[in-house]
Formats: structure tokens, sequence, C-alpha cells
């Protein structure tokens, strides 16, 4: 009998089979604490349990596999995160270097949400408030941060710079409003509203703020010192005026036709000065913001005309002709004798810059709720380049400097001005050589 | 004929004024200053004053103040400045000055027939 070999006996059986599956116990306990590092003892010869072996021996080495993928996803994440964290501290270094900028520059910095809820502040804003952190950080803007006119009564909402740069989404400057002080003072403050932009979309606000008491200091000293300067000036003027008005009177007897010419040109040069010293007080006046219109119904029509009337000797001197047409009657809500300055130098000035025998169309209409009044001239016109300066302060057209006409480079400076405070509007279309056209539009009526 | 007082503190425009006015007949007066005015009134009540506003001394609104214009019935005043100045104005009219004129913007002639239509009304 070949022992063994084809035949177990049952106890034989049980033997080896207790034999193999202690041999694989060692291996199993340690894989069921988590350690997959021991292989399986396979060895000769196969029996019924060499697969078994072989299976478990797969399955270690597949959870080896899985574990030291898992460990380098680990590594990974650890690394990940690392950077995570330095990526961090350099955003909130930043953020607090940013913080640190906007609180120690001198100018007033305050920034809202969508929502209007203020979410940064600066110690400058903190201070031109008069409020505190507090009552400011956090809060509803409009309701925490006032903002007033110069008697002291609240600006609404939507006449706010923030509230116009929101709804325009475009940068709005002001400063003719005041922050009332911790001491109750109004302080004048000048202020620009930005819409804040992320992605195309407004995610909030941010107002620039500063304190212009010194600026508003200085042009009230300006124009004080301006208005009394012109006060001191006219009066000999005045005098000059006087004496040879009386002269010309005929008060220290006759004067033959040459002494009565230069009287008059002397008459004319002093009333010159006299005009010039005038615009000088109506450019501080404005500057300062203290001309007042003096508003009622104007028929413009019977102000151009009381300009024209007006100034006929010059017309006449130089041989030019006016023609006024207007279809209806045109009224406006305004200052009669400002809005006659207007039309005065935009009509001295038609026929000063044309030639002799050229004609001044002056044309009124009204379009919708607005009175248009145009006045063209076949004058020496005007260069596009200058079309720019033409109503900036002191200002002159290179070719009006050179037409041997005078002017002081305030005349259209004022008219804009007055325009502007009329809230019409004053433009020009020109060609060089060929004429100029001024345009005026005048609101009938304008809220205030 | 009626009786004008100039008040004014600049000589030349006070001789002017003097000169313009004598020519045309009036009975004229002259005063440098407020308290100048201030004795000649007391002296004499004047149809009408020609008033100057800044003045060394008393100025002409603190004048008009302390004569009291409407104790004084009979005089009209034309205040007469080279501070074009509305609210200047505004309290001249209130202290019952017929007129705030610019002084610059009149010749001679013209503040003479000025005063005569100031004079002619009620």
């Amino acid at each position: 009998m070949d022992k063994g070999n084809d035949t177990l006996t049952e106890a034989g059986y049980r033997e080896h089979t207790e034999e193999r599956i202690e041999t694989l116990m060692p291996v199993l306990a340690q894989a069921a604490v988590g350690d997959y590092s021991r292989d399986v003892p396979l060895k000769a010869p196969h029996d019924e349990f060499s697969e078994l072996y072989v299976g478990v021996q797969l399955m270690l080495e597949a959870m080896r596999d899985k574990i030291s993928q898992l460990e380098r996803l680990n590594d990974k994440v650890t690394e990940q995160a690392a950077l995570l964290r330095r990526q961090l501290g350099a955003a909130e270094h930043n953020r607090a270097e940013v913080e640190a900028l906007l609180s120690s520059i001198g100018e007033g910095v305050v920034a809202m949400n969508k929502t209007g809820r203020i979410f940064f502040v600066n110690h400058e804003l903190v201070r031109l408030t008069g409020l505190d952190l507090e009552q400011i950080k956090d809060q509803h803007y409009y309701a925490a941060i006032a903002l007033t006119d110069e008697a002291g009564h609240p600006i609404p909402q939507p006449d706010r710079p923030m509230h116009r740069a929101l709804k325009s989404g475009q940068r709005v400057s002001a400063d003719k409003y005041f922050f009332r002080s911790r001491e109750g003072q109004l302080v004048p403050v000048a202020i620009t509203a930005t819409p804040v932009v992320l992605k195309n979309t407004v995610i909030g606000g941010i107002d620039i703020i500063r304190d212009i008491t010194k600026e508003k200091e200085a042009e009230r000293l300006k124009s004080e010192f301006v208005s009394l300067a012109s006060h001191q000036l006219r009066t000999p003027a005045t005098a000059v005026k006087g004496l040879l008005s009386l002269l010309l009177e005929g008060y220290s007897g006759e004067l033959t036709p040459e002494q009565a010419k230069s009287l008059q040109l002397a008459f004319i040069e002093n009333e010159r000065e006299l005009k010039l010293i005038d615009d000088m007080l109506d450019a501080a006046k404005i500057d300062a913001g203290e001309m007042i219109l003096e508003q009622g119904a104007v028929d413009v029509g019977k102000v151009v005309k009381a300009v024209v009337a007006e100034q006929q000797e010059l017309i006449q001197d130089r041989s030019q002709s006016v023609a006024i047409t207007a279809p209806r009657a045109v009224e406006v809500w305004g200052d009669a004798a400002k809005l006659q300055m207007v039309f005065e130098n935009l009509i001295t000035n038609a026929s000063k810059y044309s030639p002799r025998n050229s004609r001044i169309d002056i044309h009124l209409t009204l379009i919708g709720a607005k009175a248009k009044v145009s006045v063209k001239d076949e004058g020496i016109g005007i260069a596009p380049h200058d079309k720019t300066i033409l109503f900036k302060r002191f200002s002159r057209a290179a070719n009006a400097a050179k037409a041997h006409t005078s002017g002081s480079g305030l005349g259209l400076y004022l008219a804009k001005k007055i325009v502007d405070l009329h809230h019409g509007k004053i433009t020009v279309t020109s060609r060089l050589g060929h004429g100029s056209t001024f345009t005026v539009t005048l609101p009938k009526q304008h809220k205030e | 004929m009626p009786r004008i007082l100039i008040v004014e503190d600049y000589p030349s425009l006070r001789k002017i004024y003097q000169a313009a006015l004598e020519h045309a007949g009036y009975d004229v007066a002259v005063a440098g200053d407020g308290a100048e005015a201030l004795d000649e009134v007391a002296k004499n009540q004047p149809d009408l004053i020609l008033l100057d506003l800044l003045m060394t001394k008393i100025g002409g609104l603190e004048f008009l103040r302390a004569y009291n214009l409407a104790e004084h019935p009979g005089t009209k005043v034309i205040v007469f400045s080279n501070l074009a100045s509305p609210e200047l104005g505004l309290e001249a009219k209130e202290l019952g000055a017929s007129r705030y004129l610019t002084k610059s913007k009149f010749t001679p002639k013209e503040l003479v027939d000025i005063v005569k239509e100031t004079l002619a009304e009620k």
C-alpha cells in the first residue's frame, strides 16, 4: 500500500487540515491588525488548500498595493494642505496689509456691500464723521453716515453720491456736502463715490472722503479779496468816468471835435476797464459759489432784443446786420439780468469776430420743455482744438487773440457758468474762417 | 429847489456829483462820512440823500439805522455804492432806501436823471 498517496485516513486528513490552517493563522492574525506584510507560506505539494493560500496571498498583495496608494495619496493631501495653509497665511497678510494701507491714508474711506452694509471704514472716516467705530461698522451705510447741506439739513438718499454712483454705475464726485463733527461743527467734504465691480457685477460701493475746510477757507479769502479789490479798483475808474462825462457834456466849455473824439475814446477804454473789473468779480463770485440767481419768468426774446438794441452802435459801426427770428414767444424761469449778460457776450463776440458787412442770425425756438437760442455769425470761426479751451477761464482762441480785438478771456467762461446755474447747456459749432454758431439751451422750468 | 445831501468819502466823486447836481439846479450839501451826514441832517432835512456804503467812521447802512427814514417821510435815499451786493441792496431797501445802484454803471448826467425821477415819485 502506497502510504498517504492516494488516500488519507480521516484522522490524517484532519491533521493535515489543521496543520495547513495553522500555518495560515499567523498571517491572518497579522492582517487582522492591519499588517499585510507577511506572505502566505506557499509550498508544495499542491493540495486542496493551495488555491486558498494563493487567493489569500493575492488578497494580501492587493491590500499592500491599496495601502501604498493610500499612503501616497495621504502624502499628497498633506502637501496640499501645507500649501493651502501657506497661501491662506499670505492672503491673510495681504488683507491685513491692504487694511493697514486703507486705514492709514489721510482720506476717509468707507466701503459697503451690495445690501448697503458697511464692511470697511478707516480711522480718518471715523474722525470726520465724529462717530464711534461701533456706530459705523456693520451698520447700514445711509443710516449710519449722515450727509448734510451747508445749512445742516440731511441730504436725502437718492441725492447722495453713493446712491447716484450705484444707480448709474459711474463714479460720482461732489464737493458741496458736509459732515457734522463731534463738536457739532459742519465740516465741508469732497466725496468721490465709486461702484465696486467684480467680474462685471456691482458688489458694493466705496467712498473716498476728504476734509476740504482749508480749500473752502482759501476760496472764501480769495473771493473776499477780489470783492474788496474790485470795489477799490472800481472807485477811481468811476471817478474817471464821471470826469470824462462832465467834460463830454460840456460842463467845462465847448470841446473841439478832436478833443471830443479823444475824450470819447478815453471814455470807452475806461468802460472796458470797468467791465473787466465786473467780470473778474463775477468770476470770483461764481468760483466761490456765491453767485445767486434772482429768478423769475424771463421773456428770452425781449432780453435778446434789448441786448441787440444796446449793442446797436457796435453793430452799426461794423456795418453788420442782425436778424432775430422767433416763431413764438420763448419764456424761461431764470435770472433776466444774468441771462442778458450771456446773450450780450455771445452777440458782441459775434460782432467783434466777424468782418464788416457780415450778418448775424439769432434764432429762438422752443423744443419740448427747452428753450433754444442760437447766435450764428460769419466770422473768423474757431479751430477744433480751441473749442475745448473756449469756455475756460482767461483763455482765448489763438485766432481771436490775433484778431486785434480786446477780450479778457472771461466772457464765455462766465456765460457757461451762468447757463450752468440755470441747468442749461451752451454749445458751439464752427468752421475756421466761415463762422461760428453758439447755442444756449435752457430748461423752461427747472426743479430746485 | 429840492435839497440834496451827498454822502461820499471819495473826494473826486463827491465833487463830480456835486458839480452835476448843482448844474442841474439843486441845492447841494456834502458829507464825507456817516457821522458828518448825521450832523448835516440834524441841521437841515434834505429831500434826497445820495448815500455811499463803505465809509470810514459811520457807513451808509449804519447811518440809515441811526437816521431812521420812517421818522423822516420827507427824505428819500438813493444808495450809490460800488459794492454790487444784492444782500446789501435788500438791507438798504428794508431800511427805506428807494434805490440801490452801482456807481460805476452811471454817468453824472444819468445820475441827475435818476435823482429827478426819484424825487418825482410819491
